[in-house]
């Protein structure tokens, strides 16, 4: 019983959310609206007795991928004023009215005519289920650090290399200038000698201490 | 607390680890690691060392892949989920000295261009961690997880040359495609898993191939693995990134991606297809047929009509796995054929592409340019280079007695050993397609040799050092797997998924 | 049919036949390593290995053991790769003998007769390596072998055409090597199906061996039928059968001279020997059922080749589609399924191998001198050069089968068989014999007689190198145009042999007899018959 009415609550709230998301005028109302219902889906998952889900839910959808739209938001302008009259795509209205109308037919049928639910019938490995006195969140602790310990660990690796490589690709600085940031404190400075001059019989050190002092004059050049 | 704590998870065993087993990735994660430590200690001084250290990180690995083969014992963790057989050690073998190869042909490259260096070795190394993680998964998340160390790496590496614009064309659809290939893929296994419970192969073949005919779930599922392994192997339709990728990438990245990267595709496909779905074959051989016959015969086709060398090999990259899918179209008739050829296949495919690319690596240091039309009269003033060139056109082109020969022969023979229609029916389309093929091999060995140099300019090719040894041995490989074609065949033939498939 | 089995011969401890294939081959490894600033030494060293392996051949010849010629003699085998049944197995019996000997002869004069005319290292290198390929598939008892050999020479082909030839030399390399490429594929699918449908019928480990194969007969009526068809495609672009030939003028016209001796001399017998020593010996039921249609195309193949032949303006074209018709020939003698059409074609592949590789020397020795090839721009040869004109007539009569000459022997054991075989097919192939005359002696006339105007009057005659060169052919011509007794007597009983198998293993086929004494009368060449007839007498008595 307290079950139906805490997903009744929770139900109210997802669907309130919802509309909210799509009815609001202003985005940021919008975004705001969509954590309520990413929240909402995290009650029924605990109902479910799925903390784990739950708690990755609010983490990640409500935490992260909100707060990236709102980022976005922000980015494009978020007192720009969108003129909802005019419809970008023609016929678009018209053809999310008609898939909107199908998956909601495809819903409603499936729910209400399938034989034995829409999820099919038992699930396949019964055995498993939350039964043996474990809750899911340390039973999936376990399966992380068994049977799944290899994965999980190069997951941490791939996270890093992810890391590293966006570093890389957004930073718009040219590799010259951070030679040029470095160089000088630990070698010559180019403009002690006249350009040129040590090219012959500097030693190899200095090699590159030169090429990247000529570097970076250039780069300040451009700058 | 932490006694509280202890006390709840007291009966927790920490799985036993085969630290053996193990030993190549954790060298070359350990390498990573010095190689990224390097950079952040002694910032871009250290940007000299960084293809040195990656190769002996390479190398590195190679020696507990070589312990492992000659202790020759199988090896499973895991439950089943990270096997070590004589098939993934000669995989992970393929892809060290693949990466070794790239190593080499990168180092002047990326050394005199405008590239960051350390991140540039750093990603090839994890990148090359996530195929020799591949060669011996066998469990879904094990083989998604090391599918994305691969390839998120990868998608970086494409667009590395950050100011041009077509390279950031090859990093971003190289990325999207990837991505929506990923996003397929990952839901073809959350199909196939909600359909037996399990991500363990093993398990998941046992509860899939049970049945007289498939359910529909089981269907989707192995429709959707499929497709997305066939984006990474880029099979036609899902080939479309691959020209365009390769083109823009930095050469040895584009030599990295059509070598490795392909072969790792083809490794996930095969632990899918001969531990995994082994008895559905009335689900999974259409359409692998139809993927082999159409990318070899598309492929060829639209190579005909380039111009860029890099985008005709691209093209030909995509016959060419036209040809290793063929015998994985019969793999319920012959499984051991068919494994043995496509893995044949695929160390002779990368070793004569190897070369192919630092051929033209070496190529463009003088004529900054891909197009065929640059090869013109290039024996005039790169004797060396040209042989090497054709050495390697040959060899894909399969002109006995190089490399390629071979491994065409041993497709040949595993389709037609199956003694089906359908397999004697991809015989002839792997017959066809080797004439046609040759056709456009055979154009640049004819501007390579008969015509003059444009504008008469025979100033010669400086090839550095680094650069000429990796000729050297791809060349070398090149002609001993033909003339001695034992020596792979014999490695492949003893390589067999069967004794893991259970 | 045990008596085809390879058997040991008298003691041979030394691999001849393998030496054959590798010498030439280490000969071009070893121009490569050679320095670069004595280029006069390449000629001389390619010479030598090309004439070492010839001093082998003719060792072999004379070795080799007539009373046993049906089966193979010199086996070398090893294996190659053990897994799957792969050996290099090489061997010789009367079949591949006088081929074998042609190519060893061959390859030293077109050698010593040419020079490079640019880069020599190469250009010596891959003749030597075109010599390993064209020995290996004479020799090769292997269906693996054999395919890598097939394949290889075009190689070295493809290069000796795009480097070194004339004209629209990157086209017609590129030509030929698809051409041939084309047929050659599907074989490659034959060769497989063969070796997987008899070992799985058969139940015995996968070979490739020939011998093996070929004595199971273990492939079915339909299957068979196929893949002889995939390696009669591959051997009629080789050949080439009409209408395949397409590619053969272009590449003899624009090839440089020692390619077009090379090609017309010992290419064009890979596909006719593959004929007869893979087509006929594997599948002789499907030799059986798809003969009458070769004899046709063959009967076309001469006709065609000499009309078109009549019709050219360019000499070397001339020559090329005489070739074609020639091997129009050879091809309905060895479809005639009988000794004499057999023997007869195998005959006139060492003929045409002799006589058109002269044809071909003497033409380019004419372009060398006067730069065109046009018969038109030729004319009244035969006074400034009285020597290459009769060396040029002696070669040519032996091309149009002038009786005391080889060509005569040949074409005519070839009509015999193929008269006892396909009546009316023989008899449209024999008009094909007044064409070549017509072509030939109209081609000589323009070229050599009448008055030598302008740079014709000055042509130089033959050197002394180029007239040593030429002796040898002029030996062969009419050695074996007066006594061709050595020669058939060492491929007659093979060749019986192979009919004998084709009898045993072909339900209602008998040889079809050459009954000459009834048949003759009805033939215009009644008289020429009996000459030939008396010979043959001679040698079976």
């Amino acid at each position: 019983m307290s079950e139906e009415i805490v997903f009744i609550i929770s139900a109210v709230i997802v669907l309130v959310g919802a509309l909210g998301v799509v009815l609001s005028r202003n985005p940021v109302h919008s975004a705001l609206f969509l954590i309520q219902t990413l929240m909402g889906v995290a009650l029924l998952f605990l109902i479910e007795d799925a903390h784990f889900l739950a708690a990755v839910q609010v983490v990640v959808y409500a935490g992260a991928i909100v707060i990236l739209f709102l980022f976005v938001i922000m980015l494009l302008g978020v007192d720009k004023a969108e003129e909802l009259g005019i419809d970008p795509i023609g016929g678009q209205r018209e053809l999310a009215l008609v898939v909107g109308a199908s998956i909601a037919a495809l819903t409603i049928v499936t729910v209400g005519w399938s034989v034995d639910g829409a999820t099919g019938s038992a699930p396949a490995s019964a055995e498993n289920a939350l039964d043996n006195g474990l809750t899911d969140i340390e039973r999936i602790g376990r399966v992380l650090f068994t049977d799944y310990a290899f994965g999980f660990e190069i997951t941490a690796a791939l996270l890093t290399i992810a890391v590293i490589g966006a570093v890389v690709l957004t930073r718009s600085i040219r590799r010259e200038d951070v030679l040029a940031d470095l160089e000088p404190a630990s070698l010559e400075l180019p403009s002690l000698a006249p350009a040129g001059a040590n090219d012959e019989d500097t030693p190899h050190d200095g090699d590159s201490g030169n090429s990247g002092a000529e570097v970076s004059s250039e780069g300040n050049r451009e700058s | 607390m932490l006694a509280a704590l202890a006390a709840e998870v007291g009966d927790f065993v920490r799985p036993p680890i085969d630290w053996h087993a193990a030993a190549p990735e954790l060298t070359l994660l350990a390498f990573g690691v010095l190689l990224t430590l390097m950079d952040i200690v002694w910032l871009e001084r250290g940007r000299k060392w960084a293809p040195a250290l990656a190769s002996i990180g390479l190398l590195a690995t190679m020696v507990p892949i070589i312990t492992l083969a000659v202790d020759g014992a199988d090896r499973s963790m895991f439950g089943g989920a990270f096997v070590v057989d004589k098939y993934a050690l000669i995989m992970k073998a393929v892809f060290i000295l693949a990466g070794y190869i790239v190593v080499l042909i990168s180092s002047n490259y990326i050394s005199e261009g405008d590239y960051w260096e350390n991140e540039y070795y750093g990603l090839l190394l994890s990148s090359i961690l996530g195929m020799i993680l591949m060669a011996s998964a066998r469990d879904l998340i094990t083989i998604f997880i090391a599918l994305e160390l691969l390839s998120i790496p990868a998608y970086m590496l494409a667009t590395w040359r950050k100011r041009d614009l077509k390279s950031n064309e090859a990093g971003l659809k190289y990325y999207l495609m990837g991505v929506f290939a990923s996003a397929i893929l990952l839901y073809g296994m959350s199909l196939l898993y909600g359909a037996s419970g399990t991500t363990l192969l093993v398990d998941l073949n046992e509860s899939i191939s049970a049945s007289d005919s498939p359910s529909a779930i089981v269907v989707m599922g192995i429709i959707f693995v499929i497709v997305g392994f066939a984006f990474k192997v880029s099979a036609v339709p899902f080939h479309t990134w691959a020209p365009d990728t390769y083109e823009g990438a930095p050469t040895p990245v584009t030599a990295f991606l059509s070598v490795a990267s392909k072969a790792a595709g083809f490794v996930a496909l095969m632990n899918m297809l001969f531990v995994g779905f082994i008895g559905r074959d009335d689900v999974y051989e259409p359409m692998i047929f139809a993927l082999a016959a159409v990318s070899m015969t598309v492929g060829n086709l639209i190579a005909l009509r380039q111009t860029n060398i890099v985008r005709m090999l691209a093209y030909s990259g995509v016959a060419q796995a036209g040809y290793m899918l063929a015998p994985l179209a019969v793999a319920s008739d012959v499984p051991d054929s068919a494994l043995a050829a496509t893995v044949s296949y695929l160390v002779i495919y990368a070793v004569m592409n190897l070369g192919a690319f630092a051929v033209v690596i070496a190529v463009a240091r003088k004529t900054r340019s891909a197009e065929i039309d640059d090869y013109r009269g290039l024996f005039h003033y790169a004797p060396g280079l040209t042989v090497a060139m054709t050495i390697f056109l040959f060899a894909l082109a399969g002109i006995p007695p190089l490399g390629g020969w071979w491994a065409k022969f041993r497709i040949m023979g595993a389709v037609i050993e199956a003694n089906t229609v359908s397999g004697v029916v991809l015989g002839v389309f792997v017959a066809v397609n080797s004439v046609i093929a040759l056709y456009y091999y055979a154009r640049i060995g004819a501007k390579m040799w008969a015509d003059e140099a444009p504008d008469g300019d025979l100033t010669p090719v400086r090839v550095p050092a680094s650069l000429k040894s990796a000729l050297v041995l791809t060349v070398a490989a090149t002609i001993v797997f033909g003339v001695l074609p034992g020596l792979v065949g014999d490695v492949t033939k003893v390589s067999l998924l069967a004794g893991v498939g259970g | 049919m045990t008596s085809l089995l390879a058997s040991e011969t008298a003691a041979v401890s030394f691999p001849v036949l393998t030496a054959m294939v590798l010498t030439p081959f280490l000969g071009a490894l070893l121009l490569l390593v050679l320095p670069n600033n004595r280029p006069e030494y390449f000629k001389q060293v390619a010479f030598l290995v090309s004439a070492l392996t010839a001093a082998m051949t003719a060792w072999v010849m004379v070795e080799f053991d007539k009373a046993h010629a049906a089966t193979f003699q010199f086996v070398d085998q090893y294996e190659w790769i053990e897994t799957l049944g792969i050996s290099w197995a090489l061997g010789l019996d009367g079949i591949s003998l006088w081929l074998v000997v042609l190519t060893g002869a061959l390859f030293p004069i077109v050698i010593l007769a040419i020079d490079a005319e640019h880069s020599p290292k190469p250009y010596y290198a891959w003749i030597l390596v075109l010599e390993a390929g064209c020995m290996g598939v004479f020799l090769a008892l292997d269906l693996f072998a054999f395919f890598v050999f097939f394949e290889i020479v075009l190689v070295p082909m493809y290069f000796l055409i795009g480097q070194w030839g004339h004209g629209e030399r990157a086209y017609a390399a590129t030509k030929f090597f698809i051409y041939t490429m084309m047929g050659s594929a599907l074989m490659l699918v034959g060769i497989i199906s063969t070796a997987v449908i008899t070992a799985n019928t058969t139940g015995n480990d996968l070979t490739f061996g020939l011998i093996e194969l070929a004595e199971s007969q273990a492939l079915g009526q339909t299957a068979a039928r196929w893949i002889f068809l995939s390696f009669a495609l591959a051997f009629a672009v080789k050949v080439p059968i009409f209408p395949l030939h397409t590619w053969l003028p272009d590449a003899h016209t624009n090839a440089p001279t020692a390619g077009s001796v090379i090609l017309a001399g010992v290419m064009l017998k890979l596909g006719t020997y593959g004929f007869l020593r893979f087509g006929i010996y594997l599948f002789p039921e499907a030799a059986v059922y798809f003969a009458p249609f070769l004899v046709a195309l063959g009967t076309i193949g001469i006709l065609y080749g000499a009309i078109a032949a009549t019709m050219q303006r360019d000499l070397k074209r001339l020559v090329a589609y005489s070739s074609v018709a020639h091997l129009g020939f050879i091809v309905i003698g060895t479809f005639a399924l009988n000794t004499e059409g057999i023997e007869g074609g195998l005959l006139q592949m060492v003929n045409h191998g002799v006589s058109t590789g002269a044809l071909f020397l003497l033409v380019g020795m004419i372009y060398e001198r006067r730069h065109t090839r046009e018969i038109s721009k030729l004319g009244g040869l035969q006074k400034p050069a009285p020597m290459l004109a009769g060396v040029f007539m002696v070669v040519m009569l032996s091309s149009i089968g002038l009786p005391g000459l080889n060509g005569f022997v040949g074409e005519f054991l070839t009509l015999i068989g193929a008269f006892a075989a396909h009546r009316w097919w023989a008899v449209v192939a024999a008009s094909g014999v007044i064409i070549a005359a017509l072509y030939l002696l109209w081609a000589y006339q323009r070229v050599f007689h009448g008055p030598a105007e302008g740079d014709n009057a000055t042509m130089p005659d033959l050197t002394v190198r180029e007239g040593l060169t030429m002796v040898p052919f002029l030996v062969a011509i009419v050695f074996m145009g007066v006594y061709p007794k050595p020669v058939l007597e060492r491929m007659e009983p093979a060749v019986d042999a192979l009919v004998a198998h084709v009898e045993t293993h072909v339900e209602d086929f008998d040889e079809p007899v050459a009954d000459i004494a009834h048949h003759v009368e009805l033939e215009d060449l009644a008289d020429l018959g009996t000459d030939t007839h008396g010979e043959e007498d001679g040698e079976h008595g």
